[in-house]
């Protein structure tokens, strides 16, 4: 359950720091070819999260790309894919597209004003970033951020193809409700993880004062 | 135009991320018209899974859409 939070925040920071960088850069610049990174970006946002599962098994798994390619350069097959790093592959890969969406939207609605002003009164381009363009984007971050957090928490198609050896919440539920037949323990195990993901969505909505929706 | 050198750091990383998420997406597609994954990509290419699954889970395919169809007009 710790391993499950703590996963989650790791995804979380990881997926905010991404799709800030990655997000903020095509809002700014616009580039042959940007629309098309732009879409390239986004359409993995139609895959549930049993396929990114599969598709992390094939990038990171005993036959994957990955283990190939340092079989080839160092003799042996890196293999991560059913460790805590394939899931954490696999919630990042579910979590970058949408949370860059939100960052372009905010992004897009930045005033390019306020930036000119701040260059123009000597800032530079760090105190640019750290005064002026993060605080604008703190709602979109916190939003998007929670979304993550929460969607990660709840992951359960990724975790059921990817987490064999390892106890994350929606897997633990899942074998004590089918296999052990705890009826009890699932569902305070289930009431925990409501609770969990209802109280980082509701601290998200009062700090960024907007609407956000959760899935998985 | 000239760009400066960050512009060409930021094409980096977004070009990276792009690829982490569109190399599982490729791997996928090409496992699925491999004639034995397990052999490789040299053991040649084929429809033949499609058609099987196709022929297997059409149904399961068609109640899917339906649900989808279903909800997405309510």
């Amino acid at each position: 359950m710790v391993a499950t939070v703590l996963l989650s925040i790791g995804v979380t920071a990881f997926a905010l720091v991404i799709s800030t960088i990655a997000g903020l850069f095509l809002v700014r610049n616009r580039f042959r070819g940007s629309e098309t990174l732009v879409s390239l970006l986004t359409f993995p946002l139609a895959f549930p999260g049993v396929v990114i599962g599969f598709m992390i098994i094939l990038l990171a798994g005993r036959q994957g790309l990955i283990g190939g390619i340092s079989n080839y350069l160092i003799g042996y097959k890196v293999v991560l894919a059913y460790s805590m790093w394939g899931l954490f592959l696999g919630y990042l890969y579910f979590s970058i597209p949408r949370v860059i969406l939100t960052i372009m939207a905010s992004a897009e609605k930045l005033d390019p004003a306020l930036e000119e002003a701040a260059r123009s009164l000597g800032a530079s381009s760090w105190e640019v970033i750290v005064d002026v363009i993060l605080p604008a984007l703190k709602p979109g971050l916190i939003a998007s951020g929670a979304i993550c957090f929460a969607t990660s928490m709840g992951a359960f198609g990724t975790a059921f193809t990817l987490a064999t050896n390892i106890d994350v919440l929606p897997m633990t539920i899942y074998t004590e409700f089918t296999l052990n037949a705890n009826i009890a323990g699932a569902a305070s195990l289930s009431i925990i993880l409501g609770i969990i993901t209802w109280v980082a969505l509701l601290l998200a909505r009062s700090l960024s004062g907007s609407t956000v929706a959760a899935s998985g | 135009m000239r760009r400066p050198k960050i512009f060409y750091g930021q094409l980096f990383f977004t070009l990276v991320v792009c690829a982490f998420l569109i190399v599982p997406a490729i791997l996928s597609a090409l496992a699925g018209v491999t004639e034995n994954f397990f052999v490789g990509l040299k053991s040649g290419f084929t429809f033949r899974w499609i058609i099987e699954v196709w022929e297997l889970y059409s149904e399961t395919i068609y109640l899917s859409l339906l649900i989808a169809v279903f909800l997405s007009n309510n």
